[in-house]
């Protein structure tokens, strides 16, 4: 699964980034961080469809803050 | 009642902000940016709407930079305090409210470090002339409204905000008396830093504010806390809006609030020219009503709808006090703004001051005037 979890800095760059990709037709949630994390609490992006690679280079594109990729 | 004291706080909201808000409490009454669990995910998006409409309204692509506030003046604290933090000078304008004021004069209550610009109505190069003069080698940063709070006047904004620009210097916009009356678009208002009320214009409730940053601040969070993001680090994260938002951020207000400029934003121009022709009868009629005393041209473009008088030679609290007595809620004194009455000649006085909303009615102005016509003659009687 973690190959579908895209990090993202907070919240609204987490709903930013929702938005962003169902514009281009991938399905995603948002998702609150779960497992022990690197700087504490934060939220990702679950993909349902398409690859993390298209969805990241879309994401960066619109200008969201991607985080390291776990 | 006829309410005229919109330019303090609008009133009556629109239903569509008082359902707003009542659906944020019933549906979405948890922590935002906190939890995963569908409530607080909603309250969440509730900001992330606010934040987007407020973004439509000023030209802004990023939602992100959109920093919600608890008001106006905390928006200005946030930005002012920032950049004058490690030290130098500001340039305001002559018509600052004590907003800009205040947090300024406390950075040095004995040795000022702000420099004030008397505006010229009706000449705007004159106006940025000034402007340009009073920049000093420390100047850190330029801060105008764009409209007085107590005549309506608008300094040329457009203008300044160039001239900042080839200086190198942060400009900074309230926008206090003008959202909701005039474009807040980069192109008109080219602010780094564009502060803005959430219940005056824009039709939201108390206890919102917007800090629009189309720079991203080099300076710290005025306050810190919790955000939601990084938390296992003590130090506060600086990135928008996050950063900026310590502490739990009042859902309810901010649904009220994207409503109330989904509201703005739908009637478009429209609201805008119809409360400024209120106005500009409203200032014919007072014009030929003796003992009224008036402190403006009559108004046009360079001005929002916000018109301030006198009733003879009384102080502004004794007309204000009468006029209520008759059912007009008004708002006299200085306004928090003493630099502007200064300017006019009423700081002993202070004006008393009407403004319309999008819900006030010709009827209303009408009625008003006569009102007003009773309190001046009353007002001359006194002095005879």
């Amino acid at each position: 699964m973690n190959d579908q979890m895209i990090y993202v800095s907070s919240v609204t760059q987490a709903m930013r980034g929702q938005a962003v990709l169902q514009k281009h037709g991938i399905r995603c949630d948002v998702h609150r961080q779960t497992g022990p994390a690197q700087h504490g609490c934060g939220y990702y992006l679950l993909l349902r469809s398409g690859g993390r690679g298209d969805a990241e280079a879309l994401l960066r594109q619109a200008g969201v803050r991607v985080l390291t990729v776990p | 009642m006829i309410y005229w004291d919109n330019a303090a706080t609008t009133y009556p909201k629109p239903a569509a902000v008082q359902r707003a808000m009542d659906r944020a409490l019933t549906e979405a009454g948890a922590n935002p940016g906190r939890g995963g669990y569908p409530m607080s995910l909603r309250a969440a998006r509730i900001l992330l709407d606010c934040r987007e409409q407020a973004a439509l309204l000023c030209g802004e692509q990023d939602p992100a930079r959109v920093i919600l506030t608890p008001g106006c003046t905390a928006s200005l604290n946030v930005v002012l305090q920032g950049l004058l933090r490690g030290g130098g000078r500001a340039v305001i304008s002559d018509l600052e409210h004590n907003a800009v004021v205040r947090p300024l004069h406390a950075l040095s209550p004995s040795q000022p470090v702000y420099d004030v610009v008397p505006v010229e109505p009706g000449d705007p190069e004159e106006t940025v002339r000034r402007f340009a003069a009073a920049i000093r080698p420390d100047t850190r940063v330029i801060c105008c409204t764009c409209a007085s709070n107590v005549s309506g006047l608008c300094p040329p904004v457009r203008q300044i905000g160039r001239l900042a620009g080839q200086a190198g210097i942060p400009f900074v916009c309230d926008g206090a008396q003008a959202a909701g009356h005039r474009p807040m678009t980069p192109d008109e208002v080219p602010a780094d830093y564009l502060c803005l009320p959430g219940h005056k214009g824009l039709y939201g409730p108390m206890g919102t504010g917007l800090l629009v940053c189309r720079t991203q601040p080099a300076f710290p969070p005025l306050t810190q806390g919790g955000t939601g993001t990084a938390s296992a680090d003590f130090v506060q994260p600086h990135e928008l809006p996050e950063g900026y938002e310590s502490g739990t951020v009042n859902v309810p207000g901010f649904a009220g609030l994207a409503a109330g400029i989904r509201f703005v934003r739908q009637q478009g121009e429209a609201l805008p020219r119809r409360q400024a022709a209120l106005m500009r009868e409203m200032y014919r009629i007072l014009r030929r009503m003796p003992g009224v005393v008036l402190y403006t041209p009559e108004p046009d473009e360079e001005y929002v709808p916000v018109l301030c008088c006198n009733l003879g030679a009384w102080p502004s609290e004794q007309a204000a006090r009468l006029l209520a007595r008759q059912g007009l809620a008004v708002r006299a004194g200085l306004h928090c703004a003493p630099l502007a009455h200064r300017k006019y000649g009423t700081l002993a006085r202070g004006m008393v001051r009407f403004c319309p909303s999008a819900f006030t009615t010709r009827e209303q102005m009408y009625r008003s005037c006569k009102i007003i016509e009773e309190c001046a003659r009353k007002a001359l009687q006194s002095e005879k």
